[in-house]
């Protein structure tokens, strides 16, 4: 009965993972489809500027380009950092388990302490909607207020104090 | 023209706001974490912004503004964070330590170099 409930758990901590590893994928979809067209813009950019006279308007938008190429960028770095967390659980929960004895399996402490530490580190709303779902906090766990939900800064927000 | 020290733990971010920097004429130092960041500021590097990221090994970025503020000659130095965390928790923490703006990644290259102007002018 036991070793059921903490196959469980270690089944539901996998699962966890493999679907936060699938919203990474998935949002870097559309900004890596951005970033392609762009290059496409710039490569068809670059053949104007050796025929077409209006030199200057075509740098203008090449450079607007490049711009939108750096933004577009920056979601790798997002799904590495992504994915680095969901590594750092999996090592954890691997560790846990590989260290413990069939008598001292880990205890729901240590899946909640792994689970909170990941939902830390998450760097969006929806990456850490999706771990709720899937591995919910144990009972009178404080999740984020909808006040302190409003209150996260926009991606690309500047804010000077 | 205005020398910015450039602080992130991933190369490829560094990169980015190094050509986006670059680009607008300023001169760009950069280091890889906030320790780095921190001996080149004691080293009396003399700059006119710090854009630091937040989480990074050794030092992270909150930390780096708090020690930077506590350098008599960066008391006065622009640090702007510029960070995938977009909590206010995180930001009120940032501004406590002395951070001059928060921008949350990823950043608009026209945004933040207008945000610089400002910040620099």
């Amino acid at each position: 009965m036991h070793e059921c409930a903490q196959s469980s758990e270690a089944a539901q901590a996998i699962a966890a993972a493999v679907a936060q590893i699938e919203l990474a994928v998935r949002e870097v979809q559309t900004p890596v489809e951005q970033l392609g067209l762009l290059i496409d813009q710039m490569a068809s950019g670059l053949g104007d500027l050796r025929t077409d006279s209006h030199r200057s308007l075509i740098v203008d938008k090449l450079q607007k380009q490049v711009n939108g190429s750096i933004t577009q960028l920056q979601f790798y770095d997002r799904l590495v950092q992504h994915l680095k967390h969901v590594q750092d659980y999996l090592s954890g929960a691997a560790g846990e388990l590989a260290s413990r004895s069939m008598a001292e399996d880990p205890t729901a402490d240590v899946w909640n302490g792994l689970r909170n530490r990941l939902r830390t580190r998450l760097i969006s709303e929806s990456q850490r909607q999706l771990l709720d779902a899937m591995l919910p906090p144990p009972e009178g766990a404080d999740l984020d207020s909808e006040q302190a939900r409003s209150e996260c800064a926009a991606q690309g927000s500047v804010e000077l104090f | 023209m205005p020398r910015i020290l450039a602080v992130d733990d991933s190369p490829s971010m560094r990169q980015m706001v190094g050509v986006t920097l670059k680009s607008a004429g300023y001169e760009v130092l950069e280091a890889c974490d906030g320790q780095e960041a921190l001996n080149l500021a004691k080293g009396q590097a003399a700059v006119d912004l710090v854009i630091t990221d937040v989480n990074m090994p050794n030092m992270d970025g909150i930390t780096l503004v708090r020690e930077l503020r506590a350098l008599p000659h960066y008391r006065g130095v622009p640090l702007l964070v510029l960070t995938t965390e977009a909590s206010a928790e995180k930001k009120m923490e940032g501004k406590a330590a002395g951070a001059t703006g928060w921008v949350v990644k990823p950043f608009s290259p026209d945004r933040l170099l207008a945000t610089i102007a400002r910040i620099v002018a």
